[in-house]
């Protein structure tokens, strides 16, 4: 086992230090541990170019001179290997591990954690008296992180088994255009194949995994995408007028732009995305709330109103 | 990241980030080395025992990799080709990104000189993996508050809070104790008896800054009597909109096995706050009993409507 490290590193080593591609012949002559008939070697290699891909390691593939057709030569380019962020101040070290430390606990803390110990390599003390005390973290989930993020990256579509509404369980495929929180729950924003449309998942609404779309086709996120608009459903906002009871309802009052004082009562101005949700708020504040507007939101109060009486009565 | 800590390639990935690290910190403790990296020092000894084995192709000793550790510190020489850290892989810049996100909406808006630093940072970041895809993290609700107030509903101790009143905008101090989770469609609470208020008050999550462990201890029997009654049986039964009703409700066991029509029984210990989940539910969920709920339902439902129709 640990031949086979000593031998990527070896090989790391020989890459990363040669100027010019050397060719595989060179590296079973010169890299230590490559053994066995040139098949073997052969294998090895290959496995080996593989393993440190995956590593995020990029190789590089050439020729000696352009004007012969040579054997083909590998080199590991400093520039491409070597984590270059440009000038990394103790400040700029303290936020990022603020970042980092915000995942503890939380799906990807031994990715931030790793990154973290590169970054303190880089010889650059860490200033954190500098920044306010604060330690924010983000929330858990049960997704695993780890094709999501491949995903956003390399723009390939996810799937996944969403559970709607009514519990039923779908098979959606989603082009990934973002990942957000939002009052403690995760959420991807993307383009849903079937709906034809964007749409917001919940991540705790996800039975299972994510998975990579076997049919995935790389895709584009358009320029105009706004994924604090979309979230907050800001493009299309709904504005209504309610009474609220003086010293009651703070949910809605918080939410009020407007605020009028009518006696008895104060008049508010609210705006909001979801006429459903804003529904169930005002339902929540019994005889507290009452809509004054003559909108959607007065009909889906009184219709819901209506249903509470037949239901119960 | 310590679960697979002994499979090759994160050995690899180990020893390629030990020599950097190493060369950034010489004469570190072999303890702290193990202990920064995430693996047992008998793990670490065998990575710097590979490692030393290492080096440009010659091998010699002119070539390998010159480390010395076994006085319990560690120092590197001769390690030049891998000096640089490795660049973080996409996964990781995520992470990070994620983060920085994170506390740049923690920040208050004074500190512009860090927001601009974050934003240059975030520019980097997504610079060097080629991040198209859009990424925002708002501060979670403190895990560490969530549990302490659970450990103090199962115990009956009573807790020091600071609570950020949204009506009044201000930050007080109370000493509460708290009885019983409770959430609405949008937030989660918790209701609790508050010794300042000498009454029963609903505290949203999200705005509890602070909770430890009460100094003045509030008597749970005491409280409990002070209760109308004890938690109170509720019968519901879901017509529709499952998955809302599962979430608003947080039935226990297994709830993969909800359909419409389906009955449960659920307590709390307050009727206003069942009256007002019930209302908020519109006609999707039916409260069976207590009779007298279920008639208030009605009676409280047609004076709002009379509210609406009057005018």
């Amino acid at each position: 086992m640990s031949r086979k490290s000593e031998r990527l590193v070896n090989l790391t080593i020989a890459l990363l230090a040669t100027k010019r591609f050397i060719t595989k012949s060179e590296i079973f002559r010169t890299v230590e541990g490559y053994e066995g008939s040139p098949e073997t070697k052969e294998r090895m290699f290959e496995r080996d170019k593989d393993d440190l891909r995956n590593l995020g390691i990029e190789i590089e593939v050439g020729s000696f001179d352009p004007l012969f057709d040579d054997e083909a030569g590998y080199r590991i380019r400093p520039e491409s290997y070597a984590l270059n962020l440009a000038d990394i101040s103790g400040e700029d070290l303290g936020l990022l591990s603020l970042a980092a430390e915000a995942w503890r606990g939380a799906a990807l803390d031994g990715a931030a954690q790793s990154a973290l110990l590169r970054l303190s390599s880089i010889g650059v003390v860490s200033d954190i008296d500098s920044l306010p005390a604060m330690t924010p973290r983000l929330s858990s989930s049960h997704i695993s992180f780890e094709t999501l993020t491949t995903s956003i990256t390399s723009r390939i579509p996810v799937t996944f088994n969403y559970i709607a509404a009514d519990l039923s369980i779908e098979v959606r495929i989603v082009d990934p255009y973002g990942i957000a929180t939002r009052n403690g729950h995760w959420y991807l924003v993307g383009f849903d194949h079937k709906r034809e449309g964007i749409r917001i998942f919940r991540f705790d609404r996800i039975d299972g995994d994510i998975s990579k779309a076997s049919k995935g086709k790389s895709y584009e996120i358009p320029k105009d995408f706004d994924l604090v608009a979309q979230l907050s459903g800001a493009d299309s906002l709904l504005t209504s007028h309610l009474d609220i009871r003086k010293g009651k309802a703070h949910v809605l009052r918080h939410m009020a732009t407007k605020v009028e004082d009518v006696g008895e009562w104060d008049r508010i101005s609210i705006s909001y995305p979801d006429v459903e949700r804003m529904i169930k708020l005002v339902l929540w504040h019994g005889s507290d709330a009452k809509v004054i507007s003559d909108d959607g939101l007065r009909t889906g109060v009184v219709q819901a109103l209506h249903e509470l009486v037949s239901l119960h009565g | 990241m310590a679960k697979n800590s002994t499979s090759p390639l994160n050995k690899v990935a180990r020893m390629l980030d030990l020599v950097p690290y190493l060369h950034a910190h010489q004469g570190i403790a072999l303890e702290t080395l193990a202990q920064n990296f995430g693996v047992t020092e008998s793990e670490m000894n065998a990575d710097l025992t590979t490692l030393w084995m290492c080096g440009l192709p010659g091998y010699t000793p002119l070539e390998l990799i010159d480390l010395s550790f076994d006085s319990g510190f560690v120092t590197i020489r001769n390690a030049q080709t891998l000096e640089n850290p490795r660049s973080l892989n996409k996964e990781e810049a995520i992470a990070l990104l994620l983060g920085l996100d994170l506390v740049r909406s923690a920040l208050s808006v004074e500190r512009e000189d860090l927001i601009t630093k974050i934003d240059l940072l975030s520019q980097r970041l997504r610079g060097l993996i080629g991040l198209q895809a859009q990424l925002k993290a708002e501060p979670a609700i403190d895990g560490s508050i969530r549990s302490t107030i659970t450990r103090s509903i199962a115990s009956g101790t009573s807790l020091d809070i600071r609570y950020h009143s949204l009506y009044a905008d201000r930050i007080s101090q109370r000493t509460i104790l708290p009885i019983e989770w409770q959430n609405d469609a949008f937030h989660e609470y918790v209701f609790a008896y508050c010794d300042q208020a000498q009454s029963f008050r609903t505290f949203r999550l999200d705005r509890i800054q602070y909770a430890n462990e009460g100094v003045k201890k509030l008597k749970a029997e005491k409280v409990s009597q002070m209760i109308e009654s004890p938690a109170r049986a509720y019968r519901i039964r879901i017509h529709s909109h499952l998955r809302a009703a599962r979430e608003l409700f947080e039935f226990e066991g297994d709830d993969k096995e909800l359909h419409t029509g389906i009955e449960k029984e659920i307590s709390s210990f307050t009727a206003e706050w069942m009256r007002r989940m019930i209302f908020s539910a519109g006609a999707s969920v039916e409260l069976l009993s207590p009779e007298a709920e279920r008639a208030d339902i009605v009676s409280n439902a047609r004076a709002l409507l009379a509210l609406y129709e009057g005018k």
